[in-house]
């Protein structure tokens, strides 16, 4: 992918949070620490992590909701801190990116109906707008007849159809980039599929860039696209779907494969499955060295003093562990995940 | 707003209501002016001339008690009103900025709420006239940080619900957030307690105007029952007992008014 | 073992009467893991309730039996139920921090607990109890951990102390109620894992209640599938993937194998269309093989083969 087609550019952005622990004393969550990322035009681009791994923190950096104290976004070339003293410029940023959130039951106002819900952006950026747009951004996602929904209160829907309608929203203004923060989490499975099939409907249509932050590994197979997997504030490892699933580096990405439950038991019998032990590790003092050792079954005495750098791989993927990039050239993900087993 | 028409609310409000209109048209349907002496030689019992009696000086105990329903009304809603003014401007600025700006609201707000406010009404009252415009002024402006308080929680809890961030991320004003998203959604907490605001305030007044600082010019229930008390002495139990039942049957149904709309806009999940 | 005959549930809400749970059949044997799947409003959350007999004040059990070791429970007093609940059926939540009390240390609520239990129990034996319990669920430094309290604890850790907690009285049932919904991916492989080895060394039946279909395949043996207050199938595990019979089976399946990127787009999933009216056979709106009688009358439970049921009449 070439950097002129670059929308959004995370530069080793870094975000910190003071919390009070105790009388007088101050922890510092380091929600994100150090990441950096791009996200090109007309592409599906995932972040996958665990709770504590600041994918939601950085979801929120990315649409200009938090600061970063450390590190810039840029824009279309552009810094955002900049972007954010001249009003036209900050205007235009808003209209073209926008958000969609996790829960849908506190996603829209309670006391708005759906029309007021839709026609918000409109009148916040000063564009005319009748009915039959309104109308038009819920057909387009899938809320057929859009008559019977305009007047609706949240209330009055379900969980599934009030996230197609934070989409819709997020659609009105015709924006370049979407971030969905765990758009599906608390849907039922089979209303998880009708949303699958509607971003990447809406993606190919509408040619804009989509940035799914998900902890729901499995159901990202179904993009093609980037994904990147986050680990305790930093990105570990970065590839194409294809590279991710099935020619993962990072020990902590084979973890997180070997965790996806199989439908069929058998299956996962034949492969082998290998269980990750221990825990996330807490924000507050991420361990020396490389945050994952402690839970590693490859790590080696450096792991514990060394900070791995990220290395490519090719030319879309790369890692951040050199252990990984010594043993794993040329082996398959079973031999891969046969190693693990033996070295845990 | 969804307010469910249920029983209770249609009974209390049509209560009030009737209280109301009969307060409104006081001047009209007084059968005499309730402070002008004279009317009897002095304290009258009950009769169908004086429904109600007179008190020490010959005054109409009924025209009286019917135009305090007016005082009460006008006390409690405009002392009410100023208190909730000044308390959706701190309230709403000390949660949605937070910081520094949130600090001193807050400390001001303690400060005031520490001082014991009945004592200080009565000093504001003598310092700056017992006009009844004052007491109202002074009513509302000591009652507020109770308010404010409440205000300041709600905002900042709905502050960091998604759908006012996604307001933000389409790129709302700051004002337009706290106008449109945030304070519509405090109205279910808010509401019930701005009606007891205006039963505290009815009870501020009425309390000032018994102990005698307040505008003599005014037919207010608190000096009648105050003028009571003595009578009593006297055998004159009715200018006692009329404004005092009148007096706690408005403050009744301002109590249960709010409670019924507690719960018709903050229903109890049953399950 | 537990036996749940004819069961109906029945809530009242702001004057309505909907019915949660209808007409549900369910049993589970000794030493073996049963699920019950459904999604967000099929009731599976209500049967649990109702075994336990925890219903809210507006839910009323208007029909069936629910016998548990040859008793009906519906006809204990509150008293006898309360040797069963904790006891007999234990359960595990969601919220691994709802089942823990907040200002308590772990080490007390184990402790109390046990006690409970076996009130002959000295302290020390108690403890050591408590320690192996939390062994049992692979809780590191079990001797620290009793003077920690539950907010110390991560989501994953207090889930395993309310899974010691729940089988520190040695109950036949423990019924789990979405007890991996709230965790991580890598915390949930390490739960089933867990729960695989402690049903083979404690020897107890699960009830195991969720919305993931996945952790039902990897962890029971016979599974039972609810839509809408109705059980519509039931099954043995391997047998419901291969031969799902019921039309809801056959779309879930489907569904998550979409979503594991296993299945070709082709296999359409019905669109939720609002539910106007009472149709009999709930899942008509939706079924793709639905039949004129599906929306007049309410197909009953059938029998096919042992330990193979379904509601449908495509099949009676």
């Amino acid at each position: 992918m070439e950097n002129e087609n670059i929308l959004l550019s995370v530069k080793d952005v870094k975000k910190y949070y003071i919390v009070k622990a105790g009388f007088l004393k101050k922890d510092t969550v380091r929600a994100v620490d150090g990441v950096s990322l791009n996200v090109h035009e007309n592409t599906i681009h995932c972040i996958v992590g665990e709770s504590g791994s600041g994918k939601s923190t950085l979801g929120r950096l990315m649409v200009g909701l938090e600061k970063p104290d450390a590190g810039a976004i840029y824009y279309r070339g552009e810094d955002l801190s900049k972007i954010r003293k001249i009003k036209e410029k900050w205007k235009t940023f808003r209209r073209e990116v926008q958000m969609v959130f996790q829960n849908p039951y506190f996603s829209m106002n309670p006391r708005s109906t759906v029309k007021e819900t839709l026609s918000k952006p409109f009148k916040v950026h000063k564009i005319k707008y009748d009915e039959a747009d309104l109308e038009r951004c819920l057909s387009e996602v899938g809320l057929t007849p859009p008559s019977y929904y305009i007047n609706k209160y949240p209330h009055e829907l379900s969980g599934g159809e009030r996230q197609r309608i934070s989409i819709a929203r997020a659609l009105t203004l015709k924006p370049r980039l979407i971030v969905l923060d765990e758009p599906t989490s608390q849907l039922d499975v089979s209303i998880k599929v009708q949303i699958l099939d509607l971003l990447k409907k809406l993606q190919a249509e509408e040619k804009l860039s989509l940035v799914i932050i998900s902890h729901e590994l499995p159901f990202l197979k179904a993009f093609k696209g980037t994904i990147s997997i986050m680990y305790n504030g930093i990105i570990v490892e970065e590839g194409t779907t294809d590279e991710i699933f099935n020619d993962p580096y990072h020990p902590y990405t084979i973890g997180l494969l070997n965790s996806i439950l199989e439908l069929n038991p058998e299956d996962a019998k034949e492969k082998g499955i290998f269980t990750l032990e221990g825990e996330p590790p807490s924000p507050i003092n991420p361990p020396p060295g490389c945050r994952f050792h402690p839970r590693c079954p490859i790590a080696e005495p450096n792991c514990k003093t060394n900070t791995p750098q990220m290395i490519q791989i090719t030319k879309n993927h790369k890692v951040a562990c050199p252990i990984a990039l010594k043993l794993f050239p040329n082996t398959t993900l079973e031999s891969r995940t046969s190693i693990y087993k033996s070295q845990a | 707003m969804r307010i469910r028409l249920n029983k209770r609310f249609i009974i209390q409000s049509a209560a009030l209501a009737f209280l109301f209109f009969l307060g409104f048209f006081s001047s009209i349907i007084c059968p005499r002016d309730p402070l002008k002496p004279g009317y009897s030689p002095g304290l009258t019992p009950p009769s169908p001339t004086f429904p109600m009696g007179t008190d020490q000086l010959g005054r109409d105990v009924f025209s009286w008690v019917l135009c305090g329903i007016r005082v009460a009304f006008y006390v409690g809603v405009t002392a009410t009103l100023l208190c909730f003014a000044i308390a959706l401007i701190v309230g709403a600025i000390a949660g949605f900025y937070g910081g520094i700006i949130d600090q001193i609201l807050m400390r001001l707000t303690d400060l005031m709420m520490s001082i014991p406010r009945f004592v200080l009404i009565v000093v504001f009252a003598i310092l700056f006239g017992s006009n009844i415009n004052n007491l109202i002024l002074i009513i509302g402006g000591l009652s507020w940080p109770r308010l404010a308080r409440v205000i300041r929680g709600e905002v900042l809890s709905l502050k960091e619900r998604e759908f006012v961030l996604s307001a933000k991320v389409i790129g709302c004003s700051d004002l337009d957030i706290l106008f449109s998203e945030i304070l519509p959604n405090t109205i279910p907490t808010i509401l019930p307690l701005l009606s007891l605001q205006m039963a505290h305030s009815v009870i501020d007044e009425v309390g000032i105007s018994f102990l005698g600082f307040g505008d003599p010019e005014v037919p207010s229930w608190g000096r009648l029952i105050a003028l009571g008390r003595a009578a009593i002495f006297a055998g004159g139990w009715w200018v006692l007992i009329w404004p005092c039942i009148v007096c706690a049957i408005f403050l009744l149904l301002i109590n249960l008014l709010a409670d019924t709309l507690n719960d018709i806009l903050n229903p109890r999940t049953q399950g | 073992m537990l036996r749940v005959e004819e069961l109906d549930v029945v809530y009242k809400t702001g004057g309505a009467f909907i019915k949660a749970v209808e007409d549900a059949w369910l049993r589970i044997n000794a030493n073996e893991c049963v699920g019950l799947i459904g999604e967000s409003g099929s009731g599976k959350s209500t049967i649990a309730n109702a075994i336990l007999r925890v219903l809210p004040e507006n839910a009323k059990i208007t029909r069936g039996r629910i016998l548990f070791k040859d008793r009906n429970l519906l006809e204990l007093t509150e008293e006898e139920m309360r040797e069963v609940r904790g006891k007999m059926i234990s359960i595990v939540f969601q919220e691994p921090h709802s089942s823990l009390n907040p200002v308590l240390k772990i080490g007390d609520q184990i402790l109390e607990t046990l006690k409970s239990h076996q009130p002959n129990l000295t302290t020390e034996e108690a403890k050591r109890k408590a320690i192996e319990l939390l062994e049992a669920v692979r809780i590191p430094d079990a001797q620290k951990i009793l003077d920690r309290y539950p907010f110390q604890l991560s989501g994953g850790m207090a889930q395993r102390v309310a899974i010691a907690l729940a089988l520190s009285s040695n109950p036949s049932l423990l019924i789990a109620d979405e007890p991996t919904s709230a965790l991580d991916l890598t915390i949930q492989a390490q739960l089933v894992k867990l729960l695989t080895k402690l049903i083979d060394t404690f020897k107890f039946s699960i009830l195991l209640i969720t919305h993931d279909l996945s952790l039902v395949t990897n962890l029971a043996n016979r599974v039972y599938v609810m839509y809408m207050g109705s059980i519509v199938e039931e099954d043995h595990v391997d047998n419901l993937l291969n031969n799902p019979l019921h039309p809801y089976t056959t779309m879930l399946i489907n569904a998550v194998k979409r979503l594991q990127g296993t299945a070709s787009p082709s296999n359409s999933i019905p669109e939720l269309k609002r539910i106007r009216g009472l149709s009999a056979c709930k899942f008509s709106p939706r079924c793709p093989l639905a039949k004129p009688i599906c929306s007049k009358e309410a197909p009953p439970y059938v029998e096919i083969s042992t330990n193979k049921k379904v509601r449908c009449w495509l099949y009676t």
